[in-house]
């Protein structure tokens, strides 16, 4: 009989099953109130419930009939031949692994590198094919130059001794066949392994390789759950009977019944693969749906008893609707599948790009936040704005546009977030100046009684070099505390008031000092120690290095004794910073793993508990606060569009964003009382400039001055004034005179975020943004009439490519394309299908655009297309196209010269790269923000200006010049 | 290969089921050989074109071993339960002489299941988990029984519902949470006190 104890526990465990994460925690909290041991065991259990979904799930006798099968193919095809002990090459063959279609695969050692190897022999039959051999050789030294970690690595392609074998990496693990049993995968699951091998086709897909053969054998689970792609482009290979069709590899051979061959071979191709027409790379990408549906069902889409039925079905039949066979599927989990699956390939993906980026929203929207219409690449604010107006994607996309406005220089190039969000200003935050530097301010901090702020001033971010200064609220004027202009970071106030903790770093030797708020010399108080806070007046909790960790958070007195540690994070993670509750029970934690700033934590103080994530989903959180009452924990974080704040009620609120500014939120240091907080707010300043062949000619004189553009005759500029700083994507149009100076506002108090001109300078086309909607409006530059509007509803980007012709971007029914019209606004087609995100840049001859896609991750969201107007395959120019650091990100400017001769690539520099009679370069650096690798393309001119606009000719052009400030202020909580 | 005598089978079964630790003897090459045949099926598995939903594999050796209308089985699901842990009996030994050969240096590279224990084999592995499920036996008895049932002899929920006399619900729940502890109790080595 099962003791109390275990039923108390079984009971508790099945109850919080079905809960959230949130609801578990405040369920233990109650149930396990009294009994901490419970919960500790409870928690111990569920902390596997994850990994236990797929455990023992195949019975013990499908496993070891599985190992004996394995034991006996071997058994029976080492009689007529094993190579295990042999060497071949360089490499000491250890045991055989097994025999698949494409020959049989032994575990080697390479005696050179001293690892291991899988070595692939090519089947007899066609090593002694020399057709099929150079084949083999061609198609396997292409794929060895595929080096993607979700492909399986080839290291040597080799026929030595008349034996043909590829030596690849060695992998460890499973077939995503052997994985498949019958039932569908966790979703969680299907979109990680689906999202790599997109990813993994993307790569071959960008170097011309088509794998061909896309199915569940060829899709490697290594131990640590990576999808690895097997076997690129050698389906090529193997063709039988000197067919010349791109048949998929028939892996088996001779014990396959003729119809077990069929059926097999028929059960991933693509229509076209069944019909034996050409392929290109979308044929990979409806293999690849028909196994995500396999995922995902735990059926095959097209099946039927013989080759002949499931031919008939895959040509002519829709598959049964994924979520009828598993109700859990989501609904863009389905969209994402169908569109794979569409019979015309014009009608699938384009890319496997784009197919990747929308699993991974499919992906971010399961993980967290409310669900998101997907499908297309890229959405407009519309979505945004059905949902809540708080918390989840949403807000992040909307967000990404505040970062944007950082760089408003490139505003009009950026993505479509643009758009005021009414709905997303739920809190109403006033801002209130505290300091007028400058320079820069950071690392507020308040005192005990909250009558002094403390700051680091100099310092451009929230590391670098400073000083500190002492404000008395509230119109002290500021007093510098420290002279020695080190590397400074973080601020805390000891609990009497009368010194101010500071984090000295020198190189990776990080100090902790404190000076006197009176003034008087600093002293170091703790070696080894950053981010040191008082917990009582006795105690401090800081930041330390060990030889095992990076950083773990740690209590002790100012003296270190009774150092204890608090939490120690994940490998390679580090805890920077670290706040502690009112009720002196709970930590919020800070920190960073190798990529950059991770979400926040919340780990009990009494230690022992990896805790959970905390404040915005998937954010860089990088600094944390709490309300004086603890029912309200602050975040400053980077959820996909720059530092705002946040915030989330204790414990498991959802988090909502409360600040929206067109500036960035950083540090936050809240009020005794908890109606106000200070935070550092970063704004940047732009003029804009003409070049001329007699040198730089400053244009604007205030305001936040963007988008300067030319005339034809090189005799105006026009440029775009942010009107409300606060409202960052819109402002007013200006034209200046650069012979006489003389400036005017062309539209008074009409807000427009993109505008072109006509060549002939007649004519403007400019998108009017009005109450969150944008349309595009048309007027004379004489203004001898007013705007008439050209295109109602959502549309954006104009761009005039002649007198008489206007490309632009409209929305219809969620997706967004790229049109061409007349410029009295008749004839409007689509330029092409693909649902883009903004548009960038059309080439003078009109042949190519250039537009922006979301690329699904939040740290890196863009991937920049070319695509030939009048058809034809598009080309990726840059797969890591954002630009600027893990806190800010923006999109290139890309520009053609107007005599197409150079394009204009701007990322914190300018680029200018000769085309030599091309429409496009040969090549971008596929991270625009790889300076090395701009520096070795050839004949290339390097601009220092984030922002350029060629003129009309090559000695003329405008810039911006942008510049950052950094101050405090007081914002009133809502 | 066919089996010499189903009925030979049935009664070794039947004695073995009695209390009779020889008939496992006796019985063990026999099924070990239909366990072959059907690993054979296996690799032609692995081939495109052919599912075989593993249930349906390990019922249709029991269908082979026994195909006798005529034998007095109470019932077919207690059937099923004799089998569960004859085929816990004769798979661990399997296991354990696997392990035994792969130390005399017949390395077989498979691995159970590969998001749970790495590192390990498969055989290996199942003989951990025999121990661990013994262990956890002590805790929770029909916990445990559900996976004797379910792992080791192959039956659905169903099938184990009929078997145990409980609702497929609390089979389910059973299942999940023994599932949870005994993967617990791998990974983490150690006792733990319940």
């Amino acid at each position: 009989m099962p003791s109390e104890r275990w039923q108390q526990i079984k009971e508790l465990h099945d109850a919080l099953i079905p809960l959230s994460e949130n609801e578990r925690k405040a369920a233990l909290d109650v149930a396990c109130r009294n009994d901490p041991e419970l919960r500790r065991e409870v928690e111990s259990l569920l902390a596997y419930e994850k990994r236990a979904a797929n455990f023992m799930e195949s019975p013990a006798y499908q496993v070891l009939a599985e190992e004996l099968g394995r034991h006996e193919t071997q058994a029976s095809s080492s009689r007529s031949e094993t190579l295990v002990g042999q060497t071949v090459s360089h490499y000491h063959i250890v045991e055989k692994l097994g025999a698949g279609g494409m020959g049989v695969v032994y575990k080697a050692e390479d005696s050179r590198l001293h690892r291991f190897v899988a070595l692939k022999f090519l089947p007899e039959e066609l090593a002694s094919d020399p057709q099929a051999l150079s084949r083999f050789r061609r198609e396997a030294q292409a794929a060895s130059a595929l080096n993607h970690p979700n492909i399986c690595t080839i290291h040597d392609v080799s026929d030595e001794g008349g034996r043909a074998f590829i030596a690849m990496e060695f992998l460890n693990g499973q077939t995503l066949r052997r994985m498949m049993s019958g039932r569908p995968f966790e979703v969680e699951q299907l979109l990680k392994i689906g999202s790599e091998v997109a990813d993994a086709l993307d790569a071959a897909h960008q170097t011309g390789i088509i794998h061909r053969d896309i199915k569940p054998e060829n899709i490697f689970i290594n131990s640590r759950g990576d999808a690895k792609v097997l076997d690129f482009g050698l389906a090529k290979v193997q063709r039988h009977n000197g067919s010349s069709s791109d048949a998929p590899t028939i892996t088996g051979g001779d014990k396959v019944t003729e119809q077990g061959v069929a059926i097999g071979t028929v059960a991933y191709m693509s229509p076209e693969q069944a019909k034996g027409e050409i392929l290109d790379t979308r044929t990979d990408l409806f293999s690849l749906g028909l196994v995500l549906y396999e995922m995902a069902t735990g059926k095959r889409a097209f099946a039927g008893a013989t080759s002949a039925i499931v031919f008939a079905s895959l040509l002519k039949e829709r598959p049964q609707p994924a979520s009828e066979l598993n109700p859990a599927i989501p609904a863009q989990l389905e969209l994402v599948i169908g569109k794979a699956l569409a019979k015309e390939r014009a009608l699938r993906y384009s890319s496997a790009a784009i197919m990747r980026s929308d699993l991974l929203r499919v992906r971010k929207d399961q993980k967290g936040g409310p669900a998101v219409p997907v499908v297309s690449p890229l959405r407009g604010v519309a979505d945004a704005e059905s949902l809540p107006a708080i918390a989840g994607m949403g807000v992040r996309r909307w967000l990404t546009l505040s970062a944007i406005i950082l760089f408003v220089c490139l505003l009009a190039t950026v993505f479509f977030w643009r758009r005021e969000s009414s709905s997303a200003g739920s809190a109403i935050v006033e801002y209130t100046q505290l300091t007028n530097f400058a320079d820069s301010v950071t690392s507020p901090a308040l005192s005990p009684d909250g009558r002094m702020l403390a700051m680091i001033r100099g310092q451009e971010s929230f590391m670098g070099t400073g000083d500190v200064y002492l404000k008395l609220l509230p119109d002290g004027d500021p007093v510098q505390l420290t002279h020695d202009d080190s590397t400074k970071l973080g601020l805390a106030f000891s609990p009497d008031g009368s010194r101010i903790a500071y984090t000295r770093a020198v190189g990776w030797d990080w100090q902790t000092w404190t000076v006197p708020v009176l003034g008087g010399e600093p002293s170091e108080l703790l070696p080894n120690a950053s981010g040191l806070t008082w917990i009582s007046r006795k105690q401090v909790m800081f930041s330390e290095m060990t030889k095992d960790t990076p950083m773990r958070l740690v209590t002790a007195s100012e003296s270190r004794a009774d150092e204890r540690t608090i939490y120690t994070p994940a490998e390679k993670h580090m805890a920077h910073r670290s706040y502690l509750s009112p009720d002196a029970k709970w930590i919020l934690a800070v920190e960073m793993d190798t990529e950059g700033w991770t979400p926040c934590r919340l780990v009990p103080l009494a230690g022992g508990s990896e805790g959970r994530e905390v404040g915005p989903v998937a954010a860089e959180c990088t600094e944390a606060a709490w309300s004086p009452d603890g029912r309200w924990m602050y975040f400053a974080a980077n959820a996909g569009g720059g530092y705002h704040l946040w915030r989330q009620k204790f414990p498991s609120g959802r988090p909502e964003q409360i600040t929206f500014a067109a500036t960035e939120e950083r540090g936050i240091a809240v009020s005794p009382d908890g109606r106000s907080l200070v935070t550092s707010v970063g704004s940047q300043q732009s003029t804009v400039w003409v070049h001329t062949r007699k040198g730089d000619q400053q244009v604007s004189s205030q305001g936040f001055a963007y988008l300067p553009y030319l005339s034809a005759n090189g005799e105006k500029l026009y440029y775009l004034v942010r009107t409300n700083p606060n409202k960052f994507v819109t402002g007013e149009l200006w034209s200046a005179e650069l012979s006489t100076g003389h400036k005017e506002k062309l539209f008074p108090g009409i807000s427009i975020s993109r505008y072109s001109v006509s060549p002939d300078d007649q004519t403007l086309v400019f998108t009017r943004n009005d109450g969150g909607h944008s349309s595009l409006w048309l007027s004379p530059l004489d203004r001898h009439s007013p705007p008439k509007q050209l295109v109602a509803g959502e549309a954006d980007d104009p761009m005039f490519t002649s007198d008489r012709e206007i490309f632009f971007v409209r929305e219809e029914g969620g997706a967004k394309h790229v049109f061409r019209m007349k410029a009295d606004g008749s004839d409007a087609q689509k330029v092409i299908p693909e649902d883009i995100h903004s548009l960038l840049a059309v080439s003078p001859d009109h042949r190519v655009i250039v537009v922006a896609i979301y690329s699904g991750d939040p740290k890196q969201p863009q991937t920049l297309f070319a695509y030939p107007v009048d058809g034809g395959a598009p080309r990726i120019l840059c797969r890591v196209c954002g630009i600027g650091t893990l806190e800010q990100i923006w999109a290139p400017l890309v520009n053609w010269s107007r005599d197409q001769k150079a394009m204009y690539v701007s990322t914190d520099k300018t680029y200018v790269i000769p085309l030599n009679g091309r429409a496009l370069p040969t090549s971008l650096p596929r991270n625009l923000n790889d300076d090395q690798a701009w520096m070795k393309k050839p004949g290339i001119r390097v601009m220092d200006t984030p922002c350029v606009f060629p003129g009309p000719d090559p000695s003329m052009y405008s810039f911006c010049k942008v510049s950052t400030q950094r101050n405090l202020y007081r914002l009133s909580l809502p | 290969m066919e089996l010499s005598g189903k009925n030979e089978v049935t009664r070794l079964l039947q004695a073995w089921s009695a209390g009779d630790e020889s008939a496992l003897d006796k019985l063990t090459p026999l099924i070990y050989a239909e366990l072959r045949r059907l690993a054979h099926h296996y690799m032609v598995r692995e081939r495109p074109g052919h599912t075989l939903q593993p249930t349906a594999l390990v019922n249709e050796v029991y269908l082979r071993l026994v195909d006798s209308p005529g034998i007095e089985w109470q019932s077919r699901s207690h059937f099923f339960g004799i089998c569960a842990r004859l085929m816990r009996r004769i798979l661990i030994d399997s296991a354990r002489s696997r392990r035994y050969q792969k130390r005399a240096g017949n390395a077989v590279h498979i691995s159970l299941e590969e998001a749970t224990i790495t590192g390990a084999e498969p055989a290996d592995e199942l003989i951990a988990l025999d121990a661990a499920l013994s262990e956890f036996a002590d805790i929770d008895e029909r916990a445990s029984r559900v996976v004797e049932l379910r792992f080791f002899g192959g039956l659905s929920v169903d099938e184990v519902a009929n078997f145990l006399g409980v609702s497929q619900e609390t089979v389910f729940r059973d299942w999940r949470l023994a599932k949870t502890w005994l993967l617990r109790r791998l990974s983490e080595g150690g006792h733990r006190a319940v």
